[in-house]
């Protein structure tokens, strides 16, 4: 495999790799400048750029926007310099990049910003967590203990807390986000903001339908994500393994980060799509 | 394919297939068509040769419930809809308040990495200019 930065970004070959979990190493040139990305067990295990190496080589690689990459097949790493979670670690960088982004506004260039916050990593604003509350369709809970047992169905409850917490942190002006089915149904929540979560969700099951008729008359397949931009906020609905299901994620567009959202919601999309979210009623 | 809409000025369907003409050009889209709420065409360009009878009733479709869905959310008026489908389609929908109603401006990406909201936005303010009363 091998191709330009141009066309896949590094962070997205950082994800296509990690999710097809095998063991490869991969050479990025930009200019002058070269890296090296050794993948294992659906993550990256270790990077190298210039002299330095780990997650601020990743953190430095992800600000690259050319230059190209080459798969050198399966070869092993020759240490283990991270052992975050990838999708932790392009979240980390993606926010990173962010910040340096809003900062370069002020004069300094983005490679300045970014050594910046690699350095001296006190400097770094977090953005403040916000707590969000979440809710399971009953009906689900209640399938999810029949089937496990109550320590299986808290468990699966706190990862839906967990991946909804992830989003309202890292995408900015979070206003809420919803787990749907096709027929309207939610099945997994937080608060929204302005309004109740069934009323979001029926509005925009809605709009789904007929976006996805429009789509299927002009042959193109099935529906990947549709972003309604408003004057006040982004409606970002991504769809889990099929047009069945889908994640809403509504944010105050004056305070998000497009990209942060895109990627976002795409890790927790994936998440969300290898969960059990079946209402019991509508199994086949 | 131009058909004229009631507007008034110099500025006419003609005038608008060549701008959205220049505008596939500069900004490389396969296909552009300015539509009203019926997915009558306006105006199309397609150096590609895309069905803009299609593409204009799919715009006018996805434009208007996406309006609905934004008013009754209360979150303010469509500025745009962008739709990605797994065949590798990406479809942008603009609606365009003229005199109190909407047209849409739908233009298809190559990929959607592809820039397109400065070229949009350019033959929507010459829309407004040219076709307000």
């Amino acid at each position: 495999m091998q191709g330009r930065l141009e066309d896949m970004a590094v962070a997205d070959l950082i994800q296509h790799n990690c999710q097809d979990r095998k063991v490869a190493k991969f050479e990025l040139k930009s200019g002058a400048r070269k890296a090296e990305l050794f993948f294992k067990n659906g993550n990256v295990v270790h990077a190298v750029l210039d002299d330095r190496e780990g997650e601020e080589a990743v953190y430095d690689l992800l600000t690259w926007e050319e230059g190209s990459f080459d798969s050198k097949g399966e070869i092993e790493s020759p240490q283990v310099s991270i052992t975050r979670e990838w999708s932790s670690l392009l979240l980390e960088g993606m926010r990173r990049l962010d910040e340096a982004q809003q900062k370069a506004a002020s004069g300094k260039s983005l490679e300045q910003e970014l050594f910046s916050a690699v350095l001296a990593p006190t400097e770094v604003k977090q953005a403040p967590a916000i707590p969000v509350s979440v809710t399971v369709n009953a009906e689900i809970s209640r399938s999810w203990a029949a089937g496990g047992g109550y320590a299986a169905a808290v468990k699966a409850g706190d990862a839906c807390q967990s991946r909804m917490q992830e989003i309202a942190d890292e995408v900015g002006g979070f206003i809420g986000a919803a787990v749907a089915n096709e027929n309207g149904d939610v099945l997994v929540h937080t608060e929204f903001a302005q309004s109740a979560p069934a009323v979001f969700v029926a509005h925009v099951s809605q709009f789904i339908k007929t976006v996805g008729n429009v789509v299927s008359k002009l042959g193109a397949g099935l529906l990947e994500d549709n972003l309604l931009t408003t004057e006040t906020a982004f409606l970002l609905i991504r769809f889990l393994d099929s047009s069945s299901k889908y994640l809403l994620v509504v944010v105050d567009n004056s305070l998000a980060n497009l990209g942060s959202l895109r990627h976002v919601s795409r890790v927790a999309a994936d998440h969300f799509a290898a969960m059990d979210l079946e209402i019991p009623e509508k199994r086949s | 394919m131009a058909k004229t809409n009631g507007h008034n000025g110099h500025f006419g369907a003609q005038e608008l297939t060549k701008l959205l003409g220049e505008m596939n050009t500069e900004a490389d889209f396969p296909i552009a068509v300015v539509t009203n709420r019926d997915g009558l065409v306006i105006a199309s360009s397609s150096p590609s040769g895309m069905d803009a009878q299609r593409q204009s009733a799919v715009a006018a479709k996805v434009g208007e419930t996406a309006a609905l869905a934004s008013s009754q959310l209360q979150m303010g008026r469509t500025d745009e809809i962008s739709i990605s489908a797994e065949e590798g389609q990406h479809l942008i929908c603009r609606p365009i308040p003229v005199n109190g109603k909407d047209l849409f401006l739908a233009v298809m990406l190559k990929d959607r990495g592809q820039p397109y909201r400065r070229a949009t936005n350019k033959v929507i303010a010459h829309i407004r200019q040219h076709w307000a009363f």
